[in-house]
């Protein structure tokens, strides 16, 4: 047994055990995070199977994926965290400088 | 099993079970502020271990810098995806648990008849009033 193929199985288990936070997880940004999480173990998943095959081309779509994963989820958040009008914001704060401007 | 190919194992393995406690932090911890905490500081860590192994197992080539050029990336953007996170679910009103109360005092009232039991207990004495507070 090689150590590439130990690591991956490793994450491979971690990605599972992850995908129960995303069915069972009581709000939107479990879900979120959870996928996030898995999105970072295909990452490093890509990078094993590209070094046991002896095929370094694995490492541009891993970098690749990173981008996508990062901007996904900032884009789910942005869609979530959008001004709204007439409502106030619930977390009790007003705007960040306080109302003094 | 020469010497320059346990390194990298160490460094691989040591990532994939630190990023395993992650996943199980994940898993177990009851509230979605602490699920970040595991999921953010976890993961990047344990990425950070797995890539610099493998990093030490190519040697000095261009396979080499794209892995550095990966972590790099993921060391800047996954700790602005999990404060983003945090952010937005105060932001939206998710409110921490308070269901695991700290160790009081008061349920102690009465019951301690010494200064031993007290320090035995290790629990926390408040000053009565602003001028007990010694400097640290």
């Amino acid at each position: 047994m090689d150590v590439y193929v130990v690591t991956g199985l490793l994450i491979l288990g971690g990605a599972l055990m992850v995908l129960y936070r995303v069915i069972k997880g009581p709000t939107l940004l479990d879900r979120l995070l959870s996928t996030s999480m898995i999105g970072t173990k295909t990452i490093i998943l890509l990078a094993l199977v590209g070094f046991m095959y002896g095929r370094p081309e694995f490492l541009d779509i891993a970098l690749v994926y990173a981008l996508i994963n990062f901007v996904g989820a900032i884009a789910i958040l942005a869609f979530l965290d959008r001004p709204r009008d007439g409502l106030k914001d619930q977390s009790g704060e007003g705007t960040s400088d306080g109302g003094a401007t | 099993m020469s010497f320059l190919e346990i390194i990298p194992g160490i460094f691989m393995i040591g990532g994939a079970l630190i990023t395993l406690v992650a996943s199980v932090g994940l898993l177990r911890l009851p509230d979605f502020y602490t699920r970040l905490h595991a999921a953010g500081k976890g993961d990047t860590l344990g990425q950070f271990f797995i890539l610099t192994g493998l990093i030490l197992s190519a040697g000095f080539s261009l396979v080499s810098l794209k892995l550095a050029i990966i972590i790099v990336f993921i060391m800047i953007s996954n700790p602005t995806a999990s404060h983003a996170l945090a952010r937005a679910a105060w932001r939206i009103g998710l409110k921490p648990t308070t269901e695991h109360e700290p160790h009081h005092v008061e349920q102690y009232e009465g019951q301690l008849s010494s200064a031993e039991e007290r320090e035995q207990l290790m629990l926390p004495v408040m000053p009565a009033s602003i001028d007990d507070v010694k400097g640290v």
